[in-house]
């Protein structure tokens, strides 16, 4: 009797972690190579840096959070950059379709139990004389039902 | 025992189920800015027509203007190495010290040089250019050996950071 209700607890446990929203990127190859300027010139640069896929199970949706700031090196000024995406394999956006500001969450939500397949751009302009060396950054992604 | 069975496979999926859950992931971004470090030195037309031989006097000459840039926050260095002696084919040799001093400054008093053979050292202190006029010092040799002497400074750039 005690083993029919461990095994009912545990089925009642497992739709519980299934339903659970997921998030998993790709990094794109110029995640790891930024054009970063600050040579005597420099430009705004709009660049994927990854493939994300997200999903859930809950009828309501989900929202993906994507952070954003600061690549930054130890002795150099920071870059300042802005996140925003596209529907996967879709025209890059342009720098008008980065309404968040640096510093702020960016996010992207469905309303139904589904996956989306989401391109992550990021935009950033170094200064024209910007210190050498190697800058870094991780943007963290979240997801959590509606 | 069929349902302990069946309560260890169920306890085994699980955490593999929790396991794909990932409710969160990172991108790793990196970049790197080149250093634009770079030195020009243009060597004036009194550096190659030294007067050796002149009197005995101690003579200061301009011998180049140098202008050299870097993007380094913290500036850059400029290193002046000097040969130990103005050599020719006769047995004569003539010590000499360098001295930078800012772009079109008046030239540097005796005292100001360094020993001779010492480097010599030309710094600034944020990106951009800077520039520095390079003199050398020596005592001329009334009865110096005729011929040709020559002597070479070699000019290094290095970022300060």
């Amino acid at each position: 009797m005690r083993l029919h209700r461990f095994i009912w607890l545990s089925l009642f446990v497992c739709p519980i972690a299934w339903a659970s929203p997921t998030v998993a990127s790709t990094p794109t190859a110029g995640a790891a190579a930024l054009d970063l300027d600050g040579e005597g010139s420099s430009a705004i640069h709009i660049t994927q840096v990854a493939d994300v896929t997200f999903s859930t199970a809950n009828a309501s949706g989900c929202t993906l959070t994507v952070s954003s700031g600061n690549i930054v090196k130890t002795g150099g000024l920071d870059i300042t950059y802005k996140v925003t995406s596209v529907a996967s394999a879709a025209a890059p956006p342009t720098a008008g379709d980065f309404t968040i500001p640096s510093g702020n969450n960016y996010t992207f939500s469905i309303a139904t139990a589904t996956s989306s397949d989401r391109d992550i751009y990021v935009m950033y302009t170094s200064r024209t004389v910007q210190d050498p060396g190697t800058y870094n950054e991780s943007i963290l992604l979240t997801v959590a039902d509606n | 025992m069929r349902f302990a069975k069946i309560l260890g496979a169920t306890l085994l999926v699980l955490p593999s189920t929790s396991a794909l859950a990932a409710t969160s992931d990172t991108i790793v971004l990196s970049g790197t800015v080149s250093s634009t470090l770079g030195v020009t030195c243009t060597d004036l037309a009194g550096a190659t027509t030294l007067d050796f031989g002149g009197g005995s006097s101690e003579a200061i000459v301009q011998v180049s203007d140098c202008n050299a840039t870097t993007n380094d926050d913290a500036g850059l260095t400029l290193t002046f190495n000097p040969d130990a002696n103005f050599t020719g084919a006769a047995s004569d040799v003539f010590a000499f010290a360098v001295e930078s001093v800012t772009d079109a400054a008046a030239a540097p008093a005796t005292g100001v040089f360094p020993a001779n053979d010492v480097d010599d050292t030309w710094a600034s202190a944020a990106s951009g250019t800077t520039d520095a006029d390079v003199y050398i010092k020596f005592n001329q040799d009334a009865t110096v050996d005729p011929g040709t002497y020559s002597a070479n400074i070699a000019v290094t750039a290095s970022d300060n950071s």
